[in-house]
């Protein structure tokens, strides 16, 4: 009783307190405030606008109104200064010498990430490409690319060099438990070259190849065991394997926009043959298929995707190392799944979403994925595969998708993907890790 | 009971308790027999502020939602409105078109200053800032000019949307800038010492010929090589910076009301709906420091750059969203989301520019309540109906004679466009006027005579009543609202019984203007076989010195 009593005559002592919205006011008020010439006083005007609740309020308040208030300073120095324009003159400028910002990550989970890349030759029939980027989670990328070439064909010599400190492994097969998180690091070095030829009608041919250097390192990651704690018997791990990479491939793009019917297709395959002491020597074949309904022209479609990639031993090779092989989860495969949640040899994925736009640059989807890792044929039956279901959010300008959200349901729980920018595809993706996000 | 049981107890019996004892507050008040408001008494120079145009819309379109304050903010009617239901002039607004006669010449003229003498004209600076195109000029007698250009590909359509927004808004009563129509060739333009250009960085060096011509290799030529561009006058007084659509400028005393309370901003809603201003923000407001000719000096408060209105404000992928939803609108998209996109705005299906000159301003899917501008703007979210009807008021009073010079005056090429610039006008007039003059209950100039009440009916005087031959309920109340009749319905509104009703009421005393008002009488019009438009109130009272019973004003729109 005595505290309701006490309550009550706060309250009471609130609700009568001057405000404070009145006591900011007095010197800016005329003298006079029964003025007659005035439509109301400022007495009128306290009376109307006098909340009971507004002591309270604005204590409660106190953190929102900093945080805009600084939010509000800060912008208006933006402006002030025309730190925009600035931007865009400096961005500009830099274009014009050749010399392109890169901002975002190295695939998911990679961390926001900043560098450029210079090229030299932008508008002639050659270029000669630099880049670096670097994200906070300390993902690198150094790439030189020369490219030769026409509107038809296009000859390509890159060398690239990636650090991936914290890739995520669960052991081999599709029982690996989610409890087993693993992480560890991925130093990648190739050089290959690569020709492109457009062919009639929305058909282009490829051919690639790499020689390439990959060593898999104890991850970085404080908060996660290192993979050869858990998994000790995983071969090849901390010894460098040089290979060479070769292949082709037939892309198809029957698009019509994207909301428009669309038919793509990818096939191709390539040969990995180990250098120097090892003996892997595997064929892997790929293929991706995407079809786009449309349900509203230009408004919402439905949209299916496909793809497999399966490896083949030649007899007497080496295992194929973990890091080599196909993995399934994360935004780009299993939406509901941790990322990188199941390796195997082989992977089959399917996915059908249902996109629809919500505004110009902002579009909502429902997703149904299913994918299986597996060693054998027989092990792919209906009921081993991974399924989720969820829905997902894009917002993006007239270039590039700038934030994805995407929120997805599986036998394994709930996952949140937050991705930002786009990081399209390699032509071929043989055995360099690369981290690309669902376009 | 426990301690944290205790506490919210506490905290929900603060909060409470204030609120209901403060919704307990209500009254009838007469509100002031004022046709100004004498906002313009002299004060020491305010400080000049900057806005964040982008603070703006974050706030406006998101941030604001996440605020306790905003969200239990109650609505409250415009404060700065007379016993007549009118906005005061003021440094404001000044009551133009509507209240008297105003004919097309008296708004060129009305406009303070005057066009730049012919060319040559001096280039003062190259402003980089803004969508469209700009330079610095001065004529010959030394005034100062912003030149704006029409961006490439919509020749005539900013300039000519800018002029006639200006001489619009002026008639309706704002404060504009005086804006004209002028033509030039590159020639015309002389560069000296003064003429100066600041790059992004900051950076200030001579302006050259070569970096105005840079200006004008992005626009489009008249065919006779000639440019256009609208000529538009420095205010005079000290610039202090914008004006924000809430609050108050807290280094102005004549600044009194908060801005989301003044009606002539609420309701500015419609008139901005009429012409599609859908660029109507705070950076588009300007506030000066003024010297009248007495030499009181005080704020004036303009609203600048009407560029944007008619259908020159596009959005490069979405231009038929413009004027029916926001940049960011949350009940679209929650419509596209629950219909799983299948629901397909009316204005993607059948939004169509017919003159590049105009851009989208069409009178087909114009809904002048659903109307929005390209950003939330929360004095606009804050009109009430009450505000709305004066704003259509307004936008009804231009005159079908008028709206054809208002045209004319945007100096379009081709004829074809000057007749869809009217044809739109009118038609997005009589959209207004047929929505809000039906909603509410549309009587001005009233008056008693014996036991009638006499009144101009809005609706039938400019053709816009739905329900035909007009009828109306009414019936009297004491001042603290309970019933002395029943309501009844007629044509005309008789009151036999006024005198022996007033005398049974409670007279209050008489207030500071000797005034001392007995009855309200509560009236409706008939919006159509089933529903009334919202009432008008009329307060029937006395003054001090004469006892015969009279109309002391009104109010619309009543709950």
């Amino acid at each position: 009783m005595k505290t309701l009593i006490a309550t009550l005559v706060a309250a009471a002592l609130i609700a009568t307190a001057p405000d404070a919205y009145a006591a900011q006011q007095p010197s800016a008020e005329p003298a006079a405030p029964d003025a007659d010439d005035r439509i109301v006083t400022a007495e009128e005007v306290r009376e109307a606008t006098r909340s009971t609740i507004r002591v309270p309020l604005r204590v409660i308040s106190y953190p929102y109104r900093a945080v805009t208030r600084g939010m509000e300073k800060g912008l208006i120095k933006v402006e002030r200064d025309h730190l925009r324009e600035r931007m865009r003159q400096w961005t500009d400028r830099f274009r014009e010498l050749g010399i392109t910002p890169l901002f975002g990550g190295m695939g998911e989970q990679t961390g926001f990430g900043g560098g450029a890349s210079y090229t030299i030759g932008r508008s002639g029939p050659q270029r000669l490409t630099f880049l670096a980027r670097e994200t906070f989670a300390r993902y690198q990328e150094f790439d030189t690319r020369w490219t030769v070439g026409s509107s038809k064909a296009e000859f390509t010599l890159a060398g690239s060099y990636q650090w991936r400190p914290m890739e995520n492994f669960y052991g081999l097969g599709h029982r690996s438990q989610r409890s087993d998180r693993t992480d560890f690091a991925l130093r990648q070095t190739w050089v290959g070259t690569h020709i492109e030829v457009a062919l009639p009608k929305h058909f282009k041919w490829g051919v690639e190849n790499k020689i390439v250097g990959t060593k898999a390192l104890p991850g970085t990651n404080p908060l996660t065991a290192s993979t050869q704690e858990i998994f000790p018997d995983l071969p090849g791990f901390g010894s460098l394997l040089r290979m060479y990479s070769g292949g082709a491939y037939v892309k198809a793009d029957f698009s019509e926009g994207e909301y428009g019917w669309t038919g793509r297709a990818h096939i191709g395959s390539s040969y990995q043959h180990g250098l120097g002491e090892s003996r892997l020597r595997y064929l892997s074949y790929e293929a991706q298929v995407e079809g786009r309904m449309p349900v509203r022209r230009g408004q919402s479609a439905f949209v299916g995707q496909i793809a497999l990639n399966v490896n083949h031993e030649r007899a007497g090779s080496d295992e194929i190392p973990f890091y080599l092989r196909p993995h399934i989860g994360g935004s780009s495969t299993l939406r509901g799944y941790i990322l990188d949640r199941f390796y195997g040899k082989n992977l089959m994925r399917m996915s059908l979403d249902y996109r629809f736009r919500l505004q110009p640059n902002f579009e909502a989807s429902i997703f149904h994925d299913a994918g299986q890792i597996f060693d054998r044929s027989s092990e792919l039956a209906w009921f081993n595969w991974h399924r989720n279901y969820g829905i997902s959010f894009r917002f993006h300008n007239n270039y590039k998708t700038i934030l994805r959200l995407e929120y997805g349901f599986s036998e394994e729980g709930k996952m949140f993907h937050v991705s930002f920018g786009d990081r399209a595809p390699q032509p071929m993706g043989g055995p360099v890790r690369y981290g690309t996000y669902r376009r | 009971m426990k301690k944290q049981t205790r506490a919210a107890l506490f905290l929900f019996i603060a909060i409470l308790t204030p609120v209901l004892a403060g919704a307990a507050k209500s009254g009838f008040a007469l509100r002031r027999p004022l046709r100004v408001d004498s906002d313009d008494k002299s004060i020491p120079l305010p400080k000049a502020r900057q806005v964040s145009d982008m603070y703006a819309v974050l706030y406006n379109s998101w941030l604001r939602h996440l605020s306790l304050e905003v969200a239990l903010e109650k609505k409250q009617p415009a404060l700065n409105v007379n016993a007549w239901d009118e906005v005061p002039d003021s440094s404001w607004f000044t009551n133009r078109i509507g209240v008297r006669p105003l004919s097309f010449d008296e708004v060129t003229k009305g406009l303070e200053g005057r066009p730049p003498d012919a060319a040559p004209w001096r280039v003062d600076r190259r402003n980089d800032s803004g969508y469209t195109p700009k330079v610095e000029i001065q004529d010959a007698t030394g005034q100062r000019y912003v030149l704006k250009f029409d961006p490439k590909g919509a020749r005539e359509r900013n300039s000519g949307a800018e002029r006639i927004g200006t001489l619009i808004m002026w008639a309706a009563g704002y404060n504009v800038p005086h804006n004209t129509i002028a033509y030039f060739r590159p020639d015309d333009l002389k560069f000296d010492d003064k003429s100066s250009y600041r790059d992004p960085f900051g950076k200030q060096r001579r302006l050259t010929r070569e970096d105005v011509e840079a200006v004008l290799n992005g626009l489009d030529p008249m065919p006779d090589g000639r440019y256009r561009g609208i000529a538009s006058l420095y205010l005079p007084g000290n610039p202090l910076g914008p004006f924000i659509f809430t609050g108050r400028r807290k280094d102005d005393p004549n600044d009194l009301i908060p801005h989301e309370l003044r009606r002539e901003i609420r309701g500015m809603k419609v008139i901005a709906a009429w012409i599609n201003h859908v660029d109507i923000k705070d950076a588009q407001a300007m506030d000066m420091y003024h010297t009248s000719p007495d030499g009181r000096k005080f704020v004036r408060h303009y609203m600048l750059d009407l560029s944007a209105t008619l259908g020159a404000y596009e959005w490069p992928i979405a231009p038929y969203r413009v004027g029916h939803e926001y940049m960011f609108d949350g009940s679209t998209m929650g419509r596209s989301f629950l219909s799983l996109g299948l629901w397909r705005r009316p204005w993607e299906v059948s939004g169509k520019v017919e003159h590049q000159e105009v851009g989208y301003f069409s009178p087909e899917l114009f809904a002048p309540d659903k109307w929005k501008p390209s950003f939330p703007n929360l004095a606009f979210e804050n009109m009430d109906d009450g505000d709305g009807y004066w704003g259509a008021k307004i936008v009804t009073s231009f005159s079908a004679e008028m709206i054809r010079k208002l045209a004319e005056a945007g100096d379009y090429s081709r004829p074809e466009v000057t007749k869809y610039v009217e044809s739109t006008l009118r038609a997005r007039r009589d959209a207004v006027g047929a929505y809000w003059l039906n909603r509410v209950t549309p009587l001005e100039e009233i008056s008693l005579a014996g036991s009638l009440i006499n009144f101009r009916d809005l609706a039938s005087d400019r053709g816009f009543a739905v329900a035909s031959p007009r009828e109306y309920r009414f019936r009297v109340e004491t001042l603290d609202r309970k019933r002395l009749t029943a309501d009844a319905i007629a044509r005309a509104v008789d009151l036999p019984s006024l005198l022996q009703l007033a005398s049974k009421a409670a007279v209050p005393t008489a207030d500071r203007h000797g005034r001392i008002p007995i009855l309200l009488v509560r009236i409706e019009s008939r919006k159509n076989e089933r529903e009334w438009a919202l009432p008008v109130e009329v307060v029937l009272g006395r003054s001090v010195n004469n006892p015969e019973l009279k109309v002391l004003g009104w109010t619309h729109a009543t709950r």
